[in-house]
């Protein structure tokens, strides 16, 4: 994992398997950047596996950005195990949670038609 | 005797080996497209299942193999190469062989593209046995329509569970809209890296009943809330009415009462954001909803489509039918002379309705036998990979206006001419790959087909990318053959006609694949008969097009009758371009010149009454129909044009099917009989005619006895 900083943007380089087991490790860089940055982007590019605790994490740190009032988003939506996952978790939605009704969720595009 | 039902599964099954050929070579082009992947897959799995259903049981076997190494292509564990693209093509055309000879053992062909299969996954023969013996799922045959709410305790991850797992199965079970609740993933702070947050609700349209889908999820039962719901039965029986609306399912499903649903109903503006903005409900269950919606009339959708695209009917039934048809249109044109000829206004109008729906039904008729050509265009994807192989060379073939619709008729006729024009021009046209990158031209030959309706008729057309036609040396090759004479002058376009004179060939050498002097003959042989023309349009360097014009159908065209003298004729109305009359000045003048001026322009001038040999005198005010004629305005007079006609044709018999000018007969509705002109030959023969004039030789006559 490593941490560009270009000015106010933050651009956090994730890699290695979003999976269940290291889903812990994610949580605290994830912490880590929004707490140093009041925009961060995600990028996933080198990440090589997706399961539902990945999507899960990236859902619950897009939501922690908005309760604070920080932009998050995500570089990479078409990374292919993030559609392929996003795909049978049905996370392809169109509404947001409600936090910020104005801030779009992050799971809208990406996904192929 | 072939049982019925032998007899549609086999017809289903040229159907679908067709539609695989194809696919497997768009595959070839696209080896990563996971739909055709799909496709593939599913074309054998198919043929499979229904083949053991009609004791078919060495195809079934056979495509057993085949379906587990695809199988594990869908998967992603082995990739698609041309080698397994081409194996997969044998075993089609061997499954087409044990098809049409109905064996029941794999003879030593079969059990070596086997092998070849099972080379590829490097198993051994017992594993794949193994396999075999595993029963497939009991479905049932209705289609039913569940609504499963999914909430895995927090905990699931703990016991090892992947809830995307038993998503994926569900998945695989139908057709399957899947939406995640994801209103309760706390933010990091609170978040437990080992918890479960998310919750689901999948729409799944399938074939299996409730208990297949409990037992997706057998081994989660005591760690999750589940419920199934049936939502949808899909009888497809019966007419497929419209899926539920908006307010209905959020009634259905208790997201909202009756009350607030009442209340908000009031306002105008679509359902879904009064409820929202009135905030009885949450935009998540409003989704939700819709998908559900969406979803379901999707696959109503889909039902529909199968429904209508699944009438199969003997193609001789049709013929009747056409011919039937042809009899009322004779009929109905007797009963319309008849009543304008009497002064009754009832009977009057009862003709009218008849000849009304008359021409309805004949064109309805006429609709159905027409069959797109695309058909015939995918025949010929095969055709090409297989010749280019043989030969070589690269070829790539691009087709366009796959959807034009000809009668069912001209397509099964037109098959071997285009199959002629295709090899020559793989053969001949294109040139090597080494050849063509010396040229500067891309490495890969094209061949373009083509079809495209122009007014009654659709031109097909056949391009290459090759080496051209070179003008000089078709000559020369007709010199030599005394197919012409040395010093005869010929156009361009004459020099191209040349190579569908029989027996002529450029080739120095006879291949497999042509150059034995047959072929572009028997296409100007089979396009005659289809009544149809050939064009050659070539630059040398460039590339060769080939484009046939072929009458939309064979049977009904609208005609407009003429008279000369006694002698009733037919002119299909859609070469017409006018009517004029002229008068007898001008009439005079125009025999003596075989030209015409209207609207300041000069026309040929043809008299039917003199090409066609017939006497008498032409009465003082001539009628002239110009005609548009090998692409150019001609004049055909007549002595009264007498009006529109539906003409059936009848086919003349052998001993006048050759008579120039004639191209066949119709019979009127008092029972007359009135002759079809053909008004391309009368004017390729008028215009040699006139040549011949000018040389100071004969005019050479059509004779002919009405």
């Amino acid at each position: 994992m490593k941490v560009k900083k270009k000015e106010e943007l933050t651009c956090l380089c994730l890699d290695g398997e979003m999976t269940i087991h290291n889903v812990a490790a994610f949580r605290d860089r994830l912490l880590e950047a929004l707490g140093g940055s009041n925009r961060v982007e995600i990028d996933l590019q080198r990440v090589t596996a997706m399961d539902l605790a990945g999507l899960q994490i990236l859902c619950a740190a897009h939501r922690t950005s908005q309760i604070q009032g920080k932009v998050l988003s995500l570089s990479s939506k078409q990374l292919p195990v993030l559609q392929q996952a996003r795909c049978v978790a049905g996370f392809d939605l169109i509404h947001n949670c409600g936090i910020n009704p104005a801030a779009e969720c992050i799971w809208v595009g990406g996904m192929p038609e | 005797m072939e049982d019925r039902h032998v007899k549609a599964f086999k017809e289903e099954s040229y159907d679908i080996l067709a539609e695989l050929e194809s696919l497997l070579l768009e595959l070839e082009e696209n080896p990563k497209d996971a739909t055709l992947i799909d496709r593939v897959f599913g074309a054998m799995h198919t043929i499979k299942g229904s083949g053991a259903m009609f004791g078919f049981d060495a195809i079934s076997d056979f495509t057993h193999e085949i379906e587990t190494v695809l199988d594990m292509v869908r998967d992603g564990i082995l990739p698609v190469t041309s080698g397994l693209v081409r194996l997969t093509l044998s075993a089609r055309d061997k499954i087409l062989e044990m098809l049409d000879s109905g064996t029941q053992s794999l003879d030593k062909e079969a059990r070596a593209i086997v092998a070849g299969f099972r080379d590829l996954i490097g198993n051994d023969e017992s594993e794949i046995k193994e396999e075999s013996e595993e029963p497939e799922p009991v479905e049932t045959t209705l289609r039913i329509t569940y609504r499963i709410l999914f909430k895995p305790n927090t905990d699931i991850f703990t016991t090892g569970t992947n809830p995307l797992l038993l998503l994926s199965e569900l998945k695989a079970m139908g057709e399957c809209t899947i939406v995640a609740r994801t209103n309760e993933i706390p933010p990091l702070a609170e978040y437990n890296p080992e918890a479960c947050y998310v919750s689901w609700e999948i729409i799944l349209t399938t074939n299996c009943d409730e208990n297949a889908i409990r037992d997706v999820f057998i081994f989660v039962e005591d760690n999750c809330e589940l419920s199934i719901e049936k939502i949808f039965e899909h009888d497809s029986g019966a007419e497929s009415e419209d899926y539920k609306r908006l307010g209905e399912i959020l009634l259905d499903r208790g997201a909202v009462t009756p009350e607030a649903l009442n209340n908000v109903l009031n306002k105008h503006k679509f359902l879904g954001e009064r409820l929202l903005e009135s905030k009885v409900i949450s935009r998540e269950k409003i989704d939700a909803a819709l998908k559900e919606q969406e979803h379901v009339r999707k696959v109503l959708q889909k039902d529909r489509d199968m429904q209508v695209s699944s009438l199969r009917v003997d193609a001789a039934k049709l013929d009747s039918l056409v011919d039937l048809v042809g009899e009322l249109v004779t009929v109905q044109a007797r009963l319309s002379q008849k009543a304008s000829g009497d002064n009754d206004p009832e009977l009057q109008l009862i003709a009218e309705s008849v000849e009304r729906l008359t021409e309805e039904l004949r064109d309805n008729t006429m609709s159905i036998r027409m069959v797109p050509i695309g058909t015939l265009f995918s025949r010929f994807r095969r055709l090409v990979h297989d010749l280019a192989g043989e030969l070589g060379k690269e070829v790539q073939i691009v087709t366009d206006g796959a959807a034009t619709e000809l009668d069912k008729t001209v397509i099964d006729q037109l098959n071997e001419p285009l199959v002629h024009i295709i090899r020559n021009a793989i053969d001949h046209g294109i040139e090597q790959p080494a050849e063509r990158s010396s040229f500067g031209k891309p490495v890969k030959g094209t061949i373009h087909l083509a079809a495209e309706h122009a007014g009654a008729s659709v031109v097909i057309s056949i391009s290459d990318d090759g080496a051209g036609l070179a003008p000089e040396i078709l000559k020369a090759k007709a010199v030599e053959k005394g197919l012409i004479a040395a010093d005869q002058e010929l156009s361009e376009d004459e020099c191209y006609s040349l190579i569908l004179r029989p027996g002529f060939t450029t080739s120095t050498e006879v291949t497999d694949v042509s150059g034995r002097g047959v072929g572009m003959d028997v296409v100007k042989r089979s396009i005659d008969s289809l009544r149809g023309t050939i064009g050659i349009t070539s630059s040398k360097g460039i590339g060769t097009t080939i484009s046939l014009r072929l009458p939309l159908t064979l049977a009904i065209i609208d005609g407009l009758l003429v008279s000369v003298g006694q002698d009733l004729f037919v002119i299909p109305l859609a070469v017409i371009d006018e009517c004029v009359e002229l008068s007898k000045e001008e009439s005079i003048q125009s025999r003596e010149r075989s030209m015409m001026t209207f609207r300041g322009q000069v026309h040929p001038y043809v008299s039917l009454r003199h090409v066609l040999g017939i006497g008498g005198v032409a009465p003082a005010i001539e009628k002239v129909v110009l005609v548009n004629a090998l692409g150019k305005r001609t004049g055909f007079s007549v002595d009264k044009v007498i009006g529109q006609h539906q003409t059936v044709i009848k086919t003349l018999s052998k001993v006048l099917g050759n008579v120039e000018g004639i191209s066949g007969a119709t019979i009127l509705g008092d029972g007359t009989v009135a002759l079809i002109l053909d008004v391309n030959q009368l004017v390729k023969a008028e215009r040699s005619d006139i040549q011949y004039k000018a040389q100071g030789a004969m005019p050479r006559r059509v004779e002919m006895t009405a």
